[in-house]
């Protein structure tokens, strides 16, 4: 086989060899091209990604049914050791569960009759598509996946994706049947989120870290580490109310969340298709909850990414002061 | 001596056989493998790749090849487009200049090279990405990412010495 010697080559077409230095530099110019262009974030570089994933994630969905199944086994294994403690503490949580459904029943029985009687807007359906987590990709620097499941299963870009604990993170790429889940861990990721008790709301910004950061909350709220963080559904693509995670820790650095979703078991991915009655972002169509009206005033609500003005909180106010006349 | 049909295709096969197991490798790199806390820190094996062949088989490991495997590794894993490109273009031409220094030299020292310009393409690949999210990363999945893939250099490359010898001599 031919193995040429590099220099010899060299000397002997200058040519040739001028042409190689140019086409390399050639090939850097094109890279550095490809990061302005990854930048921007063009619709040519989103059909190009989909493209690619449309086309390997039938080969991933094939190779990664093994690994999921062995993995399955084994976490099998080990919960048979400990089915005796756990069927004990299910017993307890059923028995405490059952209380929380009959409350659950009654409030829910108690908030339908209110909000006929205020005429409360109705919450749009939502609806929900599967699919199998088939890559975890990324590396150091990229906190996304691909599931089997694409436009033509209904998944369109922006809508929450669902692990069975909480909510793991919003459709970034749709293709036609695959979709890429930027996670909520993301460093590219951020989310509209409510403190649950509270009602102060905040922007959950991911750093690729394990636990996200909780940023800009009002002055005045002071996160209890515990405190359940829920979706807002401001923005009108999440809806209100997914639960989230914890706060872990709340102090000068900054807010931590631990999320419910873990990332370890992350098999299926459940889309949440979640229709507004109006266009996105218009006024009224997002029914305001009538428990958790915020409790602060319109200056210190809710920032609007990127530009960090507070008027964000200016949509459900008004919508709430649209139904006031009616009470 | 004039080559049949058949021939060409044969030799065609041989030549793209480092390229086509390299996407294959990125490819296997994007599996769920459900170990805990093992997707940030998966090796990357792309970088053992072009390092491997443009090493041993230059000719098999062109410029352009080196373009191709980092703008697959680049659309499919969702990173930074570009970047990974870059870096393994830098690596190939780092190569391409120092190649008197890895000719017949033993395993380890070829090893050796390996981790320092593992190094180095961690560093950028670390640098690159924050400057094109604008926050600074933390550098812990970089550093033990750089270390998963110094690790698994001598399996990979025992599996690439197989196949050297197998399909191309």
């Amino acid at each position: 086989m031919r193995r040429p010697a590099g220099t010899l080559l060299t000397l002997a077409t200058p040519i040739r060899a001028w042409a190689q230095r140019f086409a390399f530099l050639l090939l850097v110019g094109a890279a550095f091209a490809l990061m302005l262009v990854g930048k921007a974030d063009t619709v040519f570089v989103e059909r190009a990604r989909t493209a690619i994933t449309d086309a390997v994630t039938p080969v991933l969905d094939v190779v990664s049914r093994p690994i999921a199944s062995v993995a399955n086994l084994l976490r099998e294994g080990q919960e048979l050791a400990a089915l005796r403690a756990q069927n004990a503490a299910l017993r307890q949580e059923n028995a405490r569960l059952q209380h929380w459904q009959t409350v659950a029943r009654r409030l829910q029985a108690e908030n339908a009759a209110l909000s006929q009687l205020l005429n409360v807007a109705p919450e749009p359906s939502t609806s929900y598509t599967t699919g199998r987590v088939v890559a975890d990709t990324g590396g150091a620097f990229v906190r996304s996946v691909l599931i089997n499941a694409g436009a033509a299963q209904g998944v369109e870009k922006g809508q929450a994706a669902l692990a069975g604990d909480g909510l793991a993170g919003r459709v970034a790429e749709v293709g036609q049947r695959s979709a890429r889940i930027l996670l909520l861990t993301d460093i590219n990721s951020r989310i509209p989120v409510v403190i649950a008790d509270s009602r102060f709301r905040g922007i959950l910004a991911g750093d690729n870290t394990a636990n996200p950061r909780l940023r800009y909350l009002p002055e005045e709220a002071r996160p209890q580490t515990g405190d359940r963080i829920v979706t807002s559904g401001h923005g009108g693509v999440f809806p209100p109310g997914l639960p989230v995670g914890r706060v872990a820790r709340a102090g000068e650095s900054g807010v931590r969340v631990a999320p419910f979703a873990d990332w370890n078991r992350m098999e299926f991915l459940r889309v949440v298709d979640y229709r507004m009655p109006g266009i996105l972002m218009t006024d009224g169509a997002k029914a305001p909850k009538p428990p958790g009206t915020p409790r602060h005033s319109p200056a210190d609500s809710l920032p609007e990414l990127p530009s960090g003005a507070g008027e964000g909180g200016t949509l459900t106010e008004r919508a709430v002061q649209a139904k006031a006349p009616e009470e | 001596m004039k080559t049949s049909f058949w021939q060409r295709i044969d030799l065609i096969a041989r030549q793209v056989t480092p390229v086509l197991l390299t996407l294959l490798l990125v490819t296997l790199t994007l599996v769920p493998y459900q170990i805990p806390d093992f997707a940030p820190i998966v090796p990357w094996l792309a970088l053992i790749s072009v390092y491997y062949w443009s090493v041993h088989r230059p000719d098999l490991m062109p410029a352009a090849a080196a373009f191709l495997v980092g703008l697959y590794h680049d659309l499919a894993s969702g990173t930074a487009l570009g970047v990974g490109v870059l870096i393994l273009l830098l690596v190939h031409a780092l190569i391409a200049a120092q190649r008197r220094f890895f000719i017949s030299r033993s395993f380890f020292v070829v090893w050796a090279g390996f981790a320092i310009i593992a190094l180095g393409a961690s560093v950028l690949l670390w640098l690159l990405n924050a400057v094109l999210a604008g926050a600074l990363i933390g550098p812990r999945p970089a550093v033990f990412q750089f270390m998963t893939t110094v690790a698994a250099y001598p399996p990979l490359a025992w599996l690439f010495a197989q196949v050297q010898r197998a399909i191309l001599r």
